[in-house]
C-alpha cells in the first residue's frame, strides 16, 4: 500500500501542475472566427430538418431552422461539429475549412462512427477514439430469445467469437476476443458492468454434468443499453486486460419525463431433428451379430429375453415395440416473458427501475428455467459539484436441469439416443398392459432415460445481488475526484438426484453406488473499488487533453462446499443426508484473492485530427510470487509495469480532404501490454492437501510451490483503418492485429524424483495475429423503405512459440490434443483412418497390427479401419498419431440484413463459421460398434465378409483392433451458416393518450443451420478450457423457436 | 447489380441447403442394394431359389425370414428340390422341419469356417459347413448378405436326420439290443421343471404340484452317453439278435443272481454299455484297435462284421453281425485304497486311526495309507465297499508296510457279501512287511472267489488287538 501511495501522489502533482498551467488561457465563445453555413436535411426523403443541435465543444452552438438552414461561428476551420436532434443520428462533421456544408442525417439507430464507445476512461465517440473498439446499441434485446449477454454478443462484434455453450437455457457462451491468448489460464475476456469488474468464472463447478451456472445470466440483455468491446484498449485493467474487455453499460434514464416499457412475450422451442439412430428391427439384427463376436453362443443369444418372438411368453411385450427415444426425452417447450421498464426523474434525481420474469422449458423432459430479476439505477445530483450514481440489481433463477455430456449412464440425452428402441419406458405385464411403473435398467446395462428425466431430480438456484455508488466530485471545473464502490453476493445452490431404479449403478471404491446424491453451495463475495482524480482541458480551442490517476481494488472470496451422497434406502429419499453414512463425501474449496491496480492515462488530440494517448498500469495481486522477476518492487509487492500507447489520424479532417467524397477515414494504431492474472489462487504457494490412507487424514504437500509464478503478459500490437463514403452510406472498418503472449503458464512435467507430475511456471509463449473485417451499407435508402445491410468478417491464427517440453497432450471426452510449437494450442491428435480392409487377403498383404496388452501382435484383418503407419514399424500404435484437425475456425463472423417499409421492419442475422473441426463424440459411440448402444443408420453397411466394400467397419464387441479410436473417422467439419435471429415487428398506429407506442413483433431464432456436421448442432462449448472445444459430446443443442410479443410504451 | 448479387446469393444458398440436408442421407444411404432387403426377399428374387421360396411359404416360415435378427440361409436350388419326397411336402411339420433344418440363427459365411463347423440349425439339428460343402450339398452361390443374414444356395436337399436315440425306439423291434437299452427308461423327477404349489411353513422347502417335474429318463443316456443330445456325435454298435444274445449268456457265470431275469438284465446291461462312443467315426477304417469304451473296457470290432452303417444327425450307428468281447477284457481290475475306508466295525475310535502320508524310499515317491492301532478292539476291521462286483474269482494283491513298530503282526482280509449276508472268502496271513527289503513291494496273498454279483464289503480285519495297516489292495478277475 505506501507504495501505490507514492504513485498516488505522484500523479495528483502532476495533473495540478497540469491544471495551473491551463488557467490562463481563454473561454467560450469569444474569438470564434470561423463561420459556417449551410443545411441540414434527412439523408432519405431530403427535406430539410428543423430543431437539429450544432455543437463545437463547449465553444459554439446553433440551431437549425424550419428550412434546415443554420449558421454558427467556430474557432478556427479545423472543427469537427457535432449535430444532435430528435429521431436523428448523431453525427460528427468535420469543417474542412469550408464555409458552407451541406449534412445529410439519417434516422436515430443508424449505425455510424460517431456512436458512442465506453472506454476504460470513459465514453467518447468512436471518431475521437484511437483504439481498436467496437460498440453494440443493444436495442434489439427486446425481442430476443432467451439470450444472456454474452450469447447476445454473437456475430455483433468482428473479432469476437462467441461460442454458446449448449442449448442449454442460461448458460450463455464461451467468448474468445481475437483468439487464444492463453493455454492454462482463462481466454475470456474482462467483463465490466457499470464500471464494476464482474466476476464471470463460475465457482468451483457444477455437480450436475456439463451444466453452468452463468454469472453472465444475471444481467437481463433488456437491462443493457450499450456494449463496448474493447480488443486493444486494455492495458489499463493492467493483469486483467489481456483477453481485451467487454464493458456493459446498464439502463440509465435519458430524460425527465416518465417513460414505461412494458413488453410481454410467449415462445415456443421445436424439437431438433432426431439423429437417425436404428429402428427396433434394425437393431436386433445388429446386437444379435455383435452379441456373437462378445463370444455368447448361440443357444445364449436366443436365451436373451427380446430374441423371443412368441408373444404367449413372458416379457414378449417389454421386448417388442419401437419407442423414439428421443421423443420421449425431447419436449417442445414453450416460454413465457414479463417485462417492465420505467425511466424518469427530476433534475435532482433520476431513475430506471426494471422488474422482469420469465418462465421458460427446457429442451430435456423435465427441465425448465424460471428467473426474476430487478434492477434499480439512479442518478442523483447531490451538490452543484458532486453527483453520485447508484446501480442496484438482484436476480432469482431456479433452474431444473439434467447429467449431460460426458454422463453414459445419466445422461438423459444421450441414452435416448443409445437406449435399445425395443424396449419401453414403463413395466409391462405378460399381456401388453403397461404398467405405471417406470422401468428398470434393461438387461443390456443402459438406464432408462426416463427414469432419469422423471424419477431424477437436479435443481440450481441461484441469486445475485450487485450494488455499487459511485461519487463524482468536481474539485475544479477541470478536475474531478472519483470513485466508485461495488459489492457482489452470489450463491448458487445446486442439488441432484439419480435413482437407483432405471439407473446402472457407478462403481466407488469401495462399494456400488445404486443412488446418487448430491448438494453443492457456492458463493461469491466480491469488493470492489475504483478511485480515480481526472483532468481535462481544451487549450486554445484546439488541444484538447486530458489525464487520469487512479487506483483500483478488488477482492474476490469464493466458497465451494459440496456433500455426495450415495445409496438412499428408497427412491422418494432424496436428499444427500439419506445417503448411507460410510459413503458419503463431503468437500470444497475456499479461495481468496486481492488485487491492487495503480493505473495513469493521458490523452491529447489536435484539432480532433491527431490523436495520441498513453497508459500505464501497475498492479499487485495475491496470487503473484513472491520473487516475480519482472516487474517493479515496491515495498514487499511485486508491481507489474504494463504501458500501452495508442495514436490515430483523422485523415478525413485534413483540409485536402474537403471536396473529397469520404465523409471518414481514419487511420489507428496501438501498442501495448497487459497481463492475464488467472493463474491459481494459491499456485505460487506452497499449499498442503488433505489425503486419506487406509482410514487416517493426513496432510500431503498439494504441490510444488513457485514462489517466481506471475502474470502471463500479452503484447498487443494494433493497426485498425475506419472509411465512410458516400454521405456514410458505405462504412467500412479493417483491423489487423498481433497479441503475444509471454509467460504463458505451462503444467512443466517435474522429474520423478520430486513426487509429483508437473510444476507451474510461466514458460511458455504463443502468440495470435488476425484481421478483421466489417463493412455496412444503407444499400436503399428511401422515405418508406430502407435497407441496411452488413457484415462482420474474422480471422485469427494462434501459435503456440515456446514450450518448456516437446508437445503437451491433454484429453478431454475421448478426444486427444496436442500442444506443440508451432502449432495451434489446441490440434485434435489421433490417428488417420483410411477407409477399411476389403479382405482378410488385403489386410494381410499390408501386414500392420496393434499390440495387445500382453506383448503379442494382433493382426488387422478384413473390416478393420486401415490406419496409417506413420513410423512404418508395422504396429499402429501411439506413435503414429498426427494432428487431425484444429476446432478454432478459421473465419467467422455474420452478416445482417434490415429492412424496413412504413411500419414494418424486417431483421434477418446470419453467423457463420468455417474451417473449425469437430470431434464427434456422440458419432463416434453411435458408430463405433462395441457394445450394446444403439447406432446410426451407417452401421447397417458394416463389413461382413470378404470382399465388402464398405466406409464402416466389421462390428466387434468391445473394439479389440480399436477400429473406434479416436481417429479421423470422428472429425469432422464444423463450418455452419445459421439463420441466427429474424424479427418481423410492426408499429401499430393506433391514438390513444394511455399509450406512446405499441409495437407488435415476432421472431424466430436459429431457425434455419446450413452444416454438413453430423450431430444436433455444430455450436457447442464443452468446457472452460480450450482443451475441450470442439468436443461434441451430447449436450443440449441450440433450440428453434419461435416467439411472438408485444411491447408497448405507457 | 444487386439484383444478380441476390439471385445468386440465392442460388447459392439453396445449394448450400440441399447438400446440407442430405448429409445424414448421404452418411447413412445403404451401400448396397442388398442391404434393403430381408432374406424372404433374398429368397423370393432369386428365380433359381423359387422353389425354395415356395415351400418356405407353404411350411409358414415366411416371418422367420423377415425377422430381426440374423440368420444365415443354404437355400437348396431348384434342381435339388425336384426329388423332395412328396409325403415331406404334404405334411407341414414335416416340411417345417425340412426348411429350418436350412436355416441357422447367427451370420456365417465362408470366410468362418476355413476351419469346418457344425452349425446349429434351427431344426435343432446340426450341419457341418465347410468352404465349398454344407453337409453333403455342394455350395452353388455363397455369401450373399442382406439385411437379417446371408444367403448361400446349394445343390442339394439336405433333410433332417434322426438322431441316434430316435433310430434305437425306432428299431426295438428289430433289434433286441435296442429294446433293451429302451427299457431302461425311466421317469426321475427334476424339481426345475415342476411347478411350485406352495412353500411349507414347517420346513421352509417348496412344495411341488403332484404329477408335475417327472422327466423321462434312461439309464443308458444317463450312464454311456446321452443318445438325444445334438451337439454332440456319437458311435454306437448294433449287434445283431443272435450274437446279442449269445455275447450276453457268455456273461452269465459273472452274474450270479437268484433270479434268471435278474442275471440276464445285468449281462444285457454289460454288453450294451460298452457299445457307445463318444466319436463319430465315419467309416469302419477309422476305428482304432481296439476301441476302449467309457468304463475302460477295450472292445475289439472286427470290419468284416460291419453290415451297415447308418448315418444320424448325431453320429453313426455301426449294424454288426458279429462281436465278440473276450470275457477276460470284460472285467477290470480294481484297486482298492487303504486310506478311504468306507467305515469301521465302530466308529468311537477316530483316536487311534491315522491316515498317513509315507515316503517310499526305494522309488522316491509318496503314498498314502492307514494304520489303525491302539483300538482295543478285538477283530476290529476297516471295511470297502465296492458295489456290482460280479461273481468271479479273485486274485488278492495287497501292499502294506510295516514303518511304525518293530513287532510283526497279522491282520486278515476278508470278503463279506451283502446279498449273501455272509463271507464269501477270507485270506489270512496278511502280513505287512517289516521295513527292509521289499518291504514297500506288493505282495500276493492268495485268492477269493465271489459266488453272489452284489455289494461286497472288503474287510481288514485285526488279530485280536493288533494294529491295521493297508496301503492298498488290488482284486486281480480271474474269468
Amino acid at each position: 500500500m505506501h507504495s501505490f501511495k507514492k504513485i498516488l501522489t505522484l500523479a495528483v502533482a502532476l495533473t495540478t501542475c497540469l491544471y495551473g498551467f491551463a488557467q490562463k488561457k481563454g473561454t467560450k465563445a469569444e474569438g470564434n472566427k470561423f463561420q459556417v453555413e449551410g443545411t441540414v436535411s434527412n439523408a432519405a426523403t431530403g427535406k430539410p430538418i428543423r430543431g437539429i443541435r450544432l455543437t463545437y465543444k463547449e465553444f459554439a452552438a446553433s440551431l437549425t431552422d424550419s428550412s434546415g438552414h443554420f449558421t454558427i461561428k467556430v474557432p478556427g476551420e479545423e472543427a469537427l461539429l457535432l449535430l444532435e436532434g430528435d429521431g436523428y443520428q448523431s453525427k460528427e462533421v468535420p469543417v474542412r475549412g469550408l464555409h458552407t456544408l451541406k449534412i445529410v442525417m439519417y434516422e436515430d439507430g443508424f449505425s455510424s462512427s460517431s456512436d458512442v464507445v465506453e472506454l476504460v476512461t470513459g465514453k467518447t465517440t468512436k471518431t475521437l477514439s484511437p483504439y481498436a473498439a467496437s460498440n453494440v446499441e443493444a436495442t434489439d434485446g427486446w425481442n430476443r430469445y432467451a439470450e444472456t449477454p454474452d450469447s447476445y454478443l454473437q456475430g455483433k462484434v468482428a473479432g469476437l467469437n462467441v461460442i454458446r455453450r449448449s442449448g442449454t437455457q442460461n448458460i450463455g457462451a464461451a467468448l474468445f476476443l481475437r483468439g487464444i491468448n492463453s493455454l492454462y489460464a482463462t481466454n475470456q475476456p474482462l467483463i465490466v458492468v457499470d464500471g464494476i469488474i464482474f466476476n464471470n468464472a463460475m465457482v468451483g463447478g457444477s455437480i450436475i454434468s456439463n451444466s453452468y451456472s452463468n454469472p453472465l445470466s444475471s444481467i437481463d440483455v433488456r437491462d443493457i443499453d450499450n456494449i463496448s468491446v474493447l480488443k486493444d484498449a486494455t492495458s489499463l485493467y493492467g493483469t486483467k486486460g489481456g483477453n481485451g474487455a467487454i464493458m456493459i453499460t446498464t439502463i440509465r434514464a435519458k430524460e425527465l419525463g416518465t417513460k414505461i416499457d412494458f413488453a410481454v412475450y410467449g415462445g415456443y422451442n421445436a424439437v431438433p431433428k432426431n439423429l437417425p439412430v436404428l429402428n427396433a428391427g434394425d437393431y436386433r439384427t445388429y446386437l444379435s451379430e455383435i452379441l456373437k463376436t462378445k463370444g455368447l453362443s448361440d443357444a445364449d443369444i436366443q436365451k436373451q429375453p427380446y430374441m423371443n418372438d412368441d408373444p404367449s411368453l413372458n416379457n414378449y411385450y417389454a421386448y417388442h415395440n419401437q419407442t423414439n427415444w428421443q421423443d420421449l426425452v425431447m419436449k417442445q417447450a414453450y416460454t413465457k416473458n414479463i417485462y417492465l421498464k420505467v425511466t424518469g426523474g427530476d433534475n435532482i434525481a433520476k431513475y430506471a427501475i426494471s422488474l422482469g420474469f420469465l418462465n421458460n422449458d427446457g429442451l430435456t423432459k423435465k427441465t425448465d428455467l424460471s428467473k426474476y430479476n430487478m434492477r434499480f439505477n439512479g442518478d442523483l445530483n447531490l451538490s452543484r459539484r458532486m453527483t453520485a450514481t447508484t446501480n442496484l440489481s438482484f436476480t432469482l433463477s431456479e433452474q431444473n436441469l439434467r447429467d449431460q455430456g460426458n454422463a453414459s449412464k445419466t445422461n438423459p440425452l444421450f441414452l435416448a439416443l443409445v437406449k435399445a428402441p425395443f424396449l419401453r419406458t414403463n413395466d409391462v405385464s405378460a399381456t401388453g398392459v403397461e404398467s405405471p411403473i417406470i422401468a428398470d435398467r434393461d438387461t443390456l446395462n443402459i438406464s432408462n432415460p426416463i427414469a432419469i428425466t422423471d424419477l431424477g431430480q437436479g435443481l440450481s438456484k441461484a441469486y445475485r445481488f450487485a450494488g455499487s455508488m459511485g461519487f463524482k466530485y468536481e474539485i475544479t471545473k477541470d478536475i474531478d475526484f472519483n470513485t466508485t464502490i461495488g459489492v457482489v453476493y452470489n450463491k448458487v445452490r445446486e442439488s441432484f438426484f439419480i435413482p437407483r431404479k432405471g439407473v446402472v449403478p457407478d462403481s466407488l471404491n469401495t462399494a456400488i453406488a445404486y443412488s446418487r446424491l448430491g448438494t453443492q453451495v457456492t458463493s461469491l463475495f466480491s469488493i470492489y473499488n475504483d478511485t480515480r482524480l481526472t483532468y481535462s482541458k481544451i487549450f486554445h480551442k484546439l488541444h484538447s487533453f486530458s489525464a487520469r490517476a487512479g487506483v483500483r481494488y478488488l477482492k474476490d472470496k469464493t466458497e465451494q462446499d459440496y456433500g455426495l451422497g450415495y445409496n438412499s434406502a428408497i427412491d422418494e429419499l432424496v436428499s444427500v443426508g439419506n445417503g448411507v453414512n460410510g459413503l458419503r463425501k463431503i468437500g470444497g474449496e475456499i479461495g481468496e484473492s486481492k488485487w491492487v491496480s495503480t493505473y495513469f492515462n493521458a490523452d491529447y488530440s489536435y484539432a480532433d485530427k491527431y490523436f495520441i494517448s498513453a497508459n500505464l498500469s501497475g498492479d499487485a495481486s495475491s496470487r503473484f510470487g513472491k520473487n516475480v522477476t519482472s516487474g517493479i518492487n515496491l515495498g514487499s509487492n511485486v508491481f507489474s509495469v504494463l504501458p500501452s500507447v495508442s495514436a490515430a489520424w483523422l485523415i478525413s479532417s485534413e483540409k485536402a480532404m474537403a471536396d473529397s467524397k469520404i465523409d471518414l477515414l481514419k487511420l489507428r494504431g496501438s501498442y501495448g501490454l497487459s497481463g492475464n492474472d488467472d493463474i491459481g489462487n494459491y499456485t505460487a504457494q506452497q499449499t498442503y492437501v488433505s489425503q486419506n490412507l487406509l482410514g487416517m487424514q493426513g496432510l500431503v504437500r498439494g504441490g510444488i510451490a513457485n514462489d517466481q509464478l506471475q502474470w502471463e503478459q500479452v503484447k498487443k500490437i494494433n493497426v485498425g483503418l475506419d472509411l465512410a463514403v458516400l454521405n456514410e452510406r458505405l462504412q467500412f472498418s479493417l483491423d489487423a492485429f498481433s497479441n503475444k503472449t509471454d509467460k504463458l503458464i505451462v503444467y512443466e512435467p517435474a522429474p520423478t524424483a520430486s513426487g509429483f507430475d508437473y510444476v507451474v511456471a510461466n514458460s511458455g509463449a504463443l502468440k495470435s495475429s488476425g484481421v478483421e473485417f466489417t463493412a455496412s451499407a444503407r444499400v436503399i435508402n428511401k422515405k418508406n423503405f430502407n435497407w441496411d445491410a452488413g457484415f462482420n468478417i474474422s480471422h485469427y491464427t494462434t501459435s503456440v512459440t515456446k514450450l518448456p517440453t516437446s508437445r503437451i497432450l491433454t484429453s478431454f471426452g475421448g478426444a486427444t490434443y496436442i500442444t506443440q510449437v508451432n502449432g495451434a494450442p489446441n490440434e485434435f491428435f489421433g490417428h488417420q483412418a483410411n477407409g477399411v480392409y476389403v479382405s482378410d487377403a488385403v489386410a494381410a498383404s499390408e501386414g500392420l497390427s496393434i499390440r495387445k496388452a500382453d506383448g503379442t501382435l494382433s493382426p488387422f484383418k478384413g473390416g478393420d479401419i486401415r490406419f496409417t503407419d506413420l513410423n512404418g514399424d508395422k504396429i499402429i500404435d501411439d506413435n503414429d498419431r498426427l494432428v487431425l484437425g484444429n476446432p478454432n475456425p478459421d473465419l467467422f463472423g455474420s452478416f445482417f440484413n434490415k429492412f424496413s417499409y412504413k411500419r414494418f421492419s424486417l431483421n434477418t442475422m446470419f453467423t457463420f463459421s468455417y474451417g473449425n473441426e469437430v470431434y464427434n463424440y456422440t458419432r463416434a459411440q453411435l458408430e463405433g460398434m462395441s457394445n450394446a448402444y444403439n447406432q446410426t443408420g451407417a452401421v447397417l453397411n458394416r463389413w461382413k465378409t470378404n470382399g465388402e466394400v464398405t466406409k464402416i467397419p466389421r462390428a466387434t464387441w468391445g473394439d479389440p483392433m480399436g477400429n473406434s479410436r479416436f481417429s479421423s473417422r470422428w472429425i469432422e467439419d464444423g463450418s455452419y451458416l445459421r439463420l441466427r435471429v429474424v424479427t418481423l415487428s410492426y408499429d401499430v398506429p393506433f391514438r390513444s393518450k394511455f399509450f406512446k407506442y405499441a409495437t407488435v413483433y415476432a421472431t424466430g431464432n436459429n431457425l434455419l443451420t446450413v452444416t454438413r456436421y453430423k450431430g444436433y448442432d455444430p455450436e457447442f462449448s464443452a468446457t472452460e478450457s480450450i482443451f475441450g472445444q470442439g468436443v461434441d459430446n451430447t449436450l443440449e443443442p441450440q433450440l428453434r423457436s419461435v416467439q411472438v410479443g408485444f411491447k408497448v410504451g405507457l | 447489380m444487386y439484383n444478380k448479387k441476390i439471385i445468386a446469393g440465392i442460388v447459392l444458398f439453396f445449394t448450400i441447403i440441399s447438400t446440407g440436408c442430405n448429409k445424414w442421407k448421404d452418411h447413412t444411404a445403404i451401400a448396397s442394394q442388398d442391404l434393403a432387403q430381408n432374406l424372404l426377399q433374398a429368397v423370393s428374387s432369386n428365380p433359381d431359389l423359387s422353389k425354395f421360396r415356395e415351400y418356405v411359404g407353404l411350411a409358414g416360415l415366411d416371418s422367420v425370414l423377415q425377422a430381426s435378427k440374423t440368420f444365415t440361409v443354404w437355400a437348396p436350388n431348384n434342381a435339388a428340390l425336384q426329388t423332395i419326397d412328396p409325403a415331406t411336402v404334404a405334411d407341414k411339420a414335416k416340411l417345417r422341419a425340412f426348411i429350418l433344418n436350412h436355416i441357422s440363427n447367427q451370420l456365417y459365411f465362408t470366410k468362418d469356417v476355413v476351419v469346418p463347423q457344425r452349425i446349429l440349425m434351427l431344426s435343432g439339428k446340426y450341419n457341418n459347413f465347410t468352404t465349398v460343402k454344407f453337409d453333403e450339398a455342394a455350395l452353388v452361390s455363397t455369401d450373399k448378405y442382406v439385411s437379417n443374414g446371408v444367403l448361400h444356395s446349394i445343390n442339394a436337399m439336405v433333410p433332417p436326420l434322426q438322431n441316434i436315440w430316435d433310430f434305437i425306439n425306432a428299431t426295438s423291434a428289430q433289434y433286441a439290443q435296442n429294446a433293451y437299452i429302451k427299457g431302461l427308461n425311466f421317469n426321475a423327477f427334476d424339481p426345475a421343471q415342476a411347478i411350485i404349489d406352495s412353500i411349507s411353513v414347517v420346513t421352509g422347502l417348496p412344495v411341488y404340484r403332484p404329477g408335475t417335474g417327472l422327466v423321462p429318463r434312461n439309464l443308458f443316456n444317463d450312464r454311456v452317453y446321452d443318445m438325444k443330445r445334438e451337439d454332440k456325435q456319437y458311435t454306437y454298435f448294433v449287434m445283431q439278435d443272435a450274437n446279442f444274445t449269445l455275447e450276453a449268456d457268455s456273461l452269465k457265470p459273472y452274474f450270479a443272481t437268484t433270479t434268471t431275469t435278474a442275471t440276464d438284465s445285468l449281462t444285457r446291461w454289460n454288453v450294451v454299455k460298452d457299445l457307445a462312443y463318444d466319436v463319430p467315426y465315419q467309416t469302419p477304417f477309422q476305428f482304432p484297435q481296439p476301441l476302449i469304451s467309457r468304463s475302460g473296457i477295450s472292445v475289439p470290432v472286427n470290419i468284416g462284421f460291419v453290415v451297415d452303417v447308418k448315418r444320424m444327425s448325431n453320429g453313426y450307428v455301426y449294424i454288426l453281425s458279429k462281436l465278440d468281447v473276450p470275457t477276460k477284457n470284460k472285467f477290470l481290475p480294481v484297486t482298492i485304497e487303504g486310506e478311504f475306508p468306507t467305515g469301521f466295525l465302530q466308529n468311537d475310535k477316530t483316536s487311534s486311526i491315522s491316515y498317513r502320508l509315507r515316503l517310499n524310499p526305494v522309488t522316491n515317491t509318496n503314498f498314502s495309507d492307514i494304520l489303525i492301532s491302539g483300538h482295543a478292539v478285538t477283530t476290529f476291521y476297516s471295511f470297502y465297499r465296492i458295489n456290482e462286483t460280479p461273481s468271479i474269482k479273485y486274485q488278492v494283491y495287497a501292499k502294506a508296510t510295516n514303518d511304525f513298530q518293530t513287532g510283526a503282526f497279522n491282520q486278515t482280509i476278508n470278503a463279506w457279501n451283502t446279498s449273501l449276508g455272509a463271507l464269501t472268502g477270507t485270506l489270512t496271513q496278511a502280513v505287512p512287511l517289516f521295513t527292509a527289503t521289499g518291504a514297500y513291494n506288493e505282495v500276493y496273498l492268495g485268492d477269493i472267489t465271489n459266488t453272489r454279483y452284489g455289494t461286497i464289503d472288503w474287510r481288514v480285519t485285526a488279530v485280536t488287538t493288533g494294529p491295521i495297516l493297508l496301503d492298498y489292495i488290488r482284486l486281480v478277475p480271474v474269468p
